[in-house]
């Protein structure tokens, strides 16, 4: 589970920057507070949420999150400008927070302003929400303005560039200061990002399956990954990924190859791609039909009836969600992932009734209840002794 | 029932650190979080608000969160030895409020959901208990296995 402190918040920006902070929160889905990943709009009243979050909300009832308007999922229509938008958002973030922090505590070693607005973590104390910064900008001494004047951020407006952002960073910060979080955060968070040039060498993580890929082999291994197909197979490369791969096919590593089949030697088979899901009518169905409506889909079909009901309810939210999604995993991913989910339900189905049992007033409050009864049932079970003990000789 | 522990986890720890994200420099928020152990019961401290009837008034609110949080709502309760006289809050706590149960929407949250109390006490004209709280206290068990009428949208 992700800790506290590493969760990206509204809140990491300084309260001197109200708007940045409020153009954070837009970018996050009203249901999971988390970015928007794969943002759909409903239609009839404009609001935006995770694919995969409204189609839970709509299965439990068919109302806009946020408004109530009544709404069914065929009114859901992928944001592909939102998308853009915080793709673009998230790419940048880093950089932007590094440089406002670098700007601000510059500001403060040349003693111009005291030292009170110098970045996410040591603002903590006195940030202000976005709502109520606007009463209270005039008690904060940096203001919007003063950071726009600094060199810093107008250098980083002009740089555009990505890639150019660890160079950048370095730059424009304080000789003591380290934008450590910055560039870890780039390369951890952002799988999209076009990969450095300069390095040919260097492994990158496939964003699909998430195994290590030679660089030059990225492209290929997409493809294949992708489509469904086996990425281990060391043959010419596809003819329609030919142009774009042309001077990377002949660094063929057998490196990847040997991974590939190690790691997944389920992956050698050929075409991997589940039929799509559609809703049902559970109580027209019968286990037994059900049973096999899961089966022909190709997701477990073990468990009682509503456990099923509950395993293709939330299939069917995730295939749709995936489908929607710019950036689809695999069905195997997606199968991986349903598994995840129902084992992370049962985990949380099974503590509070171990909870129970094992709390100890309970047990004892249970012995003394049942005193008497268990005091019979051993003299009982004495007499027997005895009375068997009595029968044996004879 | 849809329910997915991994996003309720880590929706819960967001919506705590946005909660100790809100503005220290009021010397009494109006509300405050807790500080507590356990990541499924939230205690939250509500101070009545200025130039109403529970001025100067402070109460405790605790916040249960069910397994399929946040497509349920938390159980919402006022507890303590202060419960405030209010024509729509039983003398148990139990407070009757659309948005506790049935018009709950996974978009609101904690913060939201305290300030729609805070909101609802702000605008109450008469202290008073609500009809039949005697009775109601007497047999309640949880709000949530209640049936509510909410008959009146002027509070």
């Amino acid at each position: 589970m992700d800790s506290y402190y590493d969760l990206e918040d509204p809140s990491d920006w300084p309260a001197a920057l109200p708007h940045l902070r409020e153009l954070d929160q837009l970018f996050r889905c009203p249901v999971c507070k988390e970015y928007l990943d794969a943002p759909m709009v409903v239609t009839n009243c404009g609001h935006t949420f995770c694919s995969l979050c409204v189609r839970r909300c709509l299965t439990q009832e068919t109302k806009c999150p946020s408004c109530r308007a009544p709404t069914t999922e065929s009114e859901l229509h992928p944001n592909r400008l939102v998308e853009s938008l915080l793709r673009e958002f998230r790419r940048g973030r880093p950089q932007l927070l590094s440089t406002i922090k670098a700007a601000s505590k510059s500001q403060s070693v040349v003693g111009r302003k005291r030292p009170r607005v110098s970045g996410n973590t040591a603002d903590r104390d006195e940030s202000i929400s976005a709502e109520t910064s606007k009463k209270y900008s005039a008690h904060v001494d940096l203001t919007a303005s003063d950071i726009e004047n600094i060199d810093g951020l107008s250098d980083m407006e002009m740089d555009g560039d990505a890639s150019r952002h660890e160079s950048a960073s370095a730059d424009d910060t304080d000789s003591d200061f380290v934008p450590e979080t910055g560039s870890r955060r780039v390369t951890k968070r952002s799988p999209g990002k076009p990969p450095q040039r300069k390095v040919t060498t260097a492994s990158v993580a496939c964003p699909n399956c998430e195994q290590d890929v030679r660089q030059a082999r990225i492209n290929w291994h997409l493809d294949r990954c992708l489509a469904g197909l086996s990425t281990d197979d060391p043959s010419p490369v596809p003819t329609t990924s030919a142009t774009s791969t042309q001077s990377a096919a002949p660094a063929t590593s057998t490196s990847t190859v040997t991974t590939t089949k190690l790691q997944l030697p389920v992956l050698s088979s050929n075409k991997f791609s589940l039929p799509r899901p559609t809703k049902l009518a559970y109580s027209l169905l019968s286990e037994a039909k059900l049973r096999r409506t899961l089966r022909d889909l190709g997701i477990p079909s073990k468990g009682d009836k509503h456990q099923m009901q509950m395993r293709h309810v939330e299939w069917v939210n995730m295939y749709m969600a995936n489908a929607d999604s710019v950036s689809p995993v695999s069905h195997r991913v997606l199968l991986k992932r349903l598994s995840a989910w129902e084992d992370a339900l049962s985990r949380q189905s099974d503590t509070p009734k171990a909870q129970i049992l094992s709390t100890p007033g309970d047990v004892a409050e249970h012995a003394s209840k049942y005193a008497d009864a268990f005091a019979e049932l051993v003299t009982q079970a004495g007499s027997n002794r005895k009375k068997s003990a009595a029968n044996t000789p004879t | 029932m849809p329910a997915s522990p991994a996003l309720r986890a880590k929706r819960l720890l967001t919506e705590l650190k946005r909660m100790h994200a809100q503005p220290q420099t009021l010397e009494q928020p109006a509300i405050r979080l807790l500080p507590s152990d356990d990541l499924d019961q939230w205690t939250v401290q509500m101070r009545g608000a200025d130039a109403t009837l529970y001025s100067g008034e402070t109460f405790t609110l605790r916040l249960t969160f069910p397994p399929s949080y946040p497509y349920e709502a938390p159980e919402t309760v006022f507890t303590g030895a202060s419960i405030p006289v209010h024509p729509h809050v039983y003398s148990n706590g139990h407070i009757c409020l659309s948005i506790l149960y049935h018009q709950w929407s996974p978009a609101l949250s904690v913060e939201s959901l305290c300030l729609s109390i805070l909101s609802m006490l702000s605008s109450c004209t008469a202290k008073e208990r609500p009809p039949g709280d005697k009775a109601y206290v007497a047999r309640a068990t949880s709000p949530k296995n209640v049936h509510w009428l909410f008959h009146d949208d002027a509070i």
